[in-house]
């Protein structure tokens, strides 16, 4: 039965409608109205916003569409670009349509982008692959597809741990350069994270990209349908999902611990501390700006002791960029300079809710801001501390009053950078009490990505707090509430039984 | 079966106490859909307590309604049939005390409520560049010049989709890319509380002078809105202006006469 369902959905798709013209027609307002400034009035995505988006948007005139579901090469159906119309595709620009435009008007805004490519009416789109013999998502499956991920070699792209950190150099079939998903973080997949999707994916590709098709039975490298549903449980197992960003998210809870605090990233110790995740948006607000990010999130955690602070601060960066390392150059599509990190915090407590202005702080509200980077592939990394009152106004100043140091390290696809200093250093200095909330934001260099100097990522102001260490107080004080009330309650009614065993006297009051 | 004064009087504080907590978000909850405005916990706290004291007052202002609240008090404490039913509430008052206590000393943050006034009175006058702007008198030019309307329009939608859609998004909605790395959020233009609202010489001074052009009110040094007359020409800002406006289908609002 299940061999006769797809034709006949795929009939019922393509029965010309009388009011194919009409459709054409009412697909072109769509078009103008919502996608022309970005797909281009021609269609070929070269709209007004093409030159500030990575990946650009696609131009429908050759008629390549990435997330489709129908065999080998053929084209996708109606119903695989109407579902990217509807849902849109993360990370990218572009986004789900579902809300402004009813399902009549998705489809004839797909009948129309479809018109930009004659392809269309020389070929049929394929049939729609078959998800029949799902395997089970049980841990032996996510196994067996760790041993496919490196017989594929899966790795080459994506990272041994799926962070998307390639040992070669990628370009899409425009010619741009793309990097592979981090499979770390499915809320970034642009064809919907479900295993379906992704089994989908391993078996026609994406086309346009370096993603091979792995379910070609012509090819040597191709996979068995087995092969392709389990290492597709094993990438749904790969996801992290604690390091979503979540936009409510505002606080890091510093944790307090005794017996010293790591300057190490990779320390034990970090794991007793939360983490929380925060977006990165390019600095789009002052010259000279940055437009295409790569990296997009960082993931914060803090710990202290009596004396000393620390921030551990880590990164996804496919990769890890120190000029003079030949190795990176080869990868990095421009100049590549070294990857940095830095945290701000107000230099002083202002009034109120007053705040230094986000970006650097401003004449009367200095930032102090903690600035680590990864050096010279020959001369090592280096941090220094400085003040500012806007951007371009550093003063450095001494680290040593404070004890301020940093230390990062890369592995597999993620940068780990420990600041810490003491809690109380010199004059004007920020201070690092417990219990109070101290406005913190980061920024972020890609230095593979050509970010330097004013091009680079940051986050809005968010807030550090140290929580105080436990104390007695939150046993005892409990304890003798509970005493008293129970206590004093008692006593009332053991008062009051012996007078109601008393005969009641007839007395006004 | 006569419930108990006492009784009667619990319940109206538990009926005020669920309105502070349910009642009033709920209406706001109507008033603007997707939204749920929680009292916060001070308040709540501080109305507690004036509807006990009210409810207190209440019952001993009747002579003969106090002495049936006593009486109520003296037989739950005093019967012996109700031994097991009090002996329960003492156990439960303690606790509930206990964890109230540990809850007001335990270490916690409260993230202050970042309020900004979003549309605060904008400055008589302001100058860039030397050029001053009288904001009283400034009008759109471009907005009576019928012949070129729909050039400017299309010039001021590609300035969009240059620079402004990162934030504010491609449907003017205010989800672009971009949107929730930033606090405040970019604003809404479908949304009728925006520039449906004001009148273009005030988004012309937005525009212009940005996040950090604010008054301290408005929370100048949040706002990710940028200084845009350091990369648009002021033709440029009445072009998107335009745009905005076109394609959200709002009118600007008139000057007051
Ligand atoms: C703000 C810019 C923008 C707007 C507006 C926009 N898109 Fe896109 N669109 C993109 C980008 C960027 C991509 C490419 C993403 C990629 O290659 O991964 C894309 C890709 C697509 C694709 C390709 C999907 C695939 O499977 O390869 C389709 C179809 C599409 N857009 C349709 C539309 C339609 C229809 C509209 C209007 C309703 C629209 N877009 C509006 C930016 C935009
Ligand atoms: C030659 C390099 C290469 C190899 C090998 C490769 N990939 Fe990819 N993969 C890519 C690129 C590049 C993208 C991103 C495409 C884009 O951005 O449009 C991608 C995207 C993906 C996605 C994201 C799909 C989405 O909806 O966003 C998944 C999942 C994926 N790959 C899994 C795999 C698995 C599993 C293997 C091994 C069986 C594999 N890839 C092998 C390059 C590769
Ligand atoms: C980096 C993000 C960003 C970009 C890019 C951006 N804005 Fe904004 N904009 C904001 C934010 C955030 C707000 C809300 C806070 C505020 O009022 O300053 C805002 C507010 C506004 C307002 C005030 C609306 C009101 O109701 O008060 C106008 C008008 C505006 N933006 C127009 C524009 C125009 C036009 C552009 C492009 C030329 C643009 N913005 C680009 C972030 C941005």
């Amino acid at each position: 039965m299940r061999r006769f369902a797809f034709p006949l959905v795929f009939l019922l798709a393509h029965a010309p409608a009388a009011s194919a013209f009409a459709d054409v027609e009412a697909g072109r307002v769509v078009y103008e109205r919502w996608c022309a400034l970005c797909h281009g009035q021609k269609g070929d995505g070269n709209g007004p916003a093409a030159s500030f988006l990575m990946p650009k948007p696609r131009d429908f005139t050759v008629g390549v569409y990435k997330y489709k579901s129908t065999e080998g090469n053929s084209l996708p159906s109606d119903e695989d670009i109407a579902r990217r119309v509807a849902e849109g595709m993360l990370g990218t620009a572009m986004p789900g349509w579902k809300d402004v435009l009813n399902e009549a008007d998705r489809r004839q805004v797909v009948t129309f982008i479809k018109k930009f490519s004659d392809i269309f009416e020389f070929e049929k789109p394929g049939q729609a692959i078959s998800l029949a013999g799902q395997l089970s998502g049980s841990p032996q499956a996510a196994d067996a597809g760790r041993e496919v991920y490196r017989k594929a070699k899966c790795f080459e792209c994506h990272g041994d741990t799926g962070k998307g950190n390639p040992s070669k150099k990628l370009k899409d079939d425009w010619g741009e350069p793309i990097w592979p998903r981090n499979l770390t973080k499915p809320w970034t997949f642009r064809g919907g994270s479900d295993v379906k999707d992704i089994y989908t994916r391993l078996t026609v590709g994406i086309p346009g990209t370096p993603m091979p098709v792995f379910g070609d039975s012509g090819k040597p490298d191709a996979l068995s349908a087995d092969e392709r549903w389990s290492v597709a449980h094993y990438v749904v197992s790969l996801a992290d999902p604690a390091r979503r960003p979540n936009p409510g998210a505002n606080v890091i809870k510093g944790v307090y611990h005794t017996g010293g605090i790591a300057a190490e990233p990779s320390a034990p110790v970090w794991r007793d501390a939360p983490t929380v995740s925060f977006r990165l948006a390019p600095q789009i607000i002052a010259a000279d700006r940055l437009f295409t990010p790569v990296v997009d999130q960082i993931t914060v955690r803090a710990l202290y002791d009596e004396k000393e602070v620390a921030l551990l601060v880590e990164w996804d960066d496919p990769t890890p960029s120190r000029p003079g390392d030949k190795v990176q150059k080869a990868l990095a599509p421009a100049d590549m300079f070294e990857d940095a990190v830095a945290v701000q915090f107000p230099a002083a407590l202002g009034e109120g809710l007053e705040k230094p202005y986000f970006g650097h702080g401003d004449a009367t509200n200095p930032v102090n801001v903690w600035y680590w980077r990864a050096g010279r592939a020959d001369a090592g990394a280096a941090y220094a501390m400085f003040d500012m009152r806007g951007a371009g106004t550093r003063v450095q100043r001494d680290p040593v009053p404070s004890g301020f140091s940093a230390r990062g390290e890369y592995k597999d696809g993620t940068w780990r950078v420990v600041f810490r200093r003491a809690r109380y250093g010199g004059d004007g200095d920020v201070l690092f009490d417990s219990g109070r909330l101290l406005p913190i934001a980061f920024a972020n260099w890609e230095g593979s990505n050509g970010e330097r100097g004013s091009k680079h990522t940051l986050t809005r102001w968010v807030w550090l707090w140290l929580e105080p260490p436990p104390s007695l107080k939150t046993v005892y004080v409990p304890v003798a509430v509970v005493a008293l009330l129970a206590g004093g309650l008692l006593g009332v009614s053991a008062r009051m039984r012996r007078a109601s065993e008393r005969p009641q006297p007839e007395k006004e009051t | 079966m006569r419930v108990s004064q006492t009784i009667r009087l619990l319940l109206v504080v538990a009926v005020a106490y669920a309105i502070v907590e349910l009642g009033i978000p709920a209406i706001g909850a109507l008033m603007k859909p997707g939204t749920w405005p929680v009292v916060p916990v001070h308040l709540v706290r501080l109305y507690l307590f004036f509807i006990v004291i009210v409810i207190l007052l209440y019952a001993a202002a009747d002579e003969e309604r106090w002495s049936r609240v006593r009486g109520d008090f003296r037989f739950f404490f005093g019967a012996p049939g109700a031994r097991i039913a009090r002996t329960a509430t003492i156990v439960a008052i303690s606790l509930a005390g206990g964890y109230g206590a540990y809850d007001a000393v335990r270490p916690r943050f409260e993230t202050p409520p970042e309020l900004r006034a979003v549309h605060p009175a904008p400055p008589s006058s302001f100058s860039i560049g030397g050029k001053m702007y009288d904001l009283l008198t400034l009008d759109n030019p471009l907005r009576a010049d019928k012949q070129n309307f729909a050039g400017d329009v299309k010039a001021g939608a590609a300035i969009f989709f240059k620079q402004c859609f990162f934030c504010h998004g491609d449907k003017l909605d205010g989800r672009g890319l971009y949107a929730d790395a930033f606090h405040p959020p970019p604003a809404n233009f479908r949304d009728i509380g925006t520039i449906a609202q004001l009148q273009e010489s005030y988004l012309f001074w937005r525009i212009a002078t940005g996040g950090p052009g604010l008054p301290r009110e408005g929370g100048p040094w949040m706002s990710s809105m940028p200084v845009w007359h350091r990369f648009l020409s002021e033709t440029e800002i009445w072009q998107v202006i335009l745009f905005l406006y076109d394609f959200t289908g709002h009118a600007p609002r008139a000057r007051e006469p």
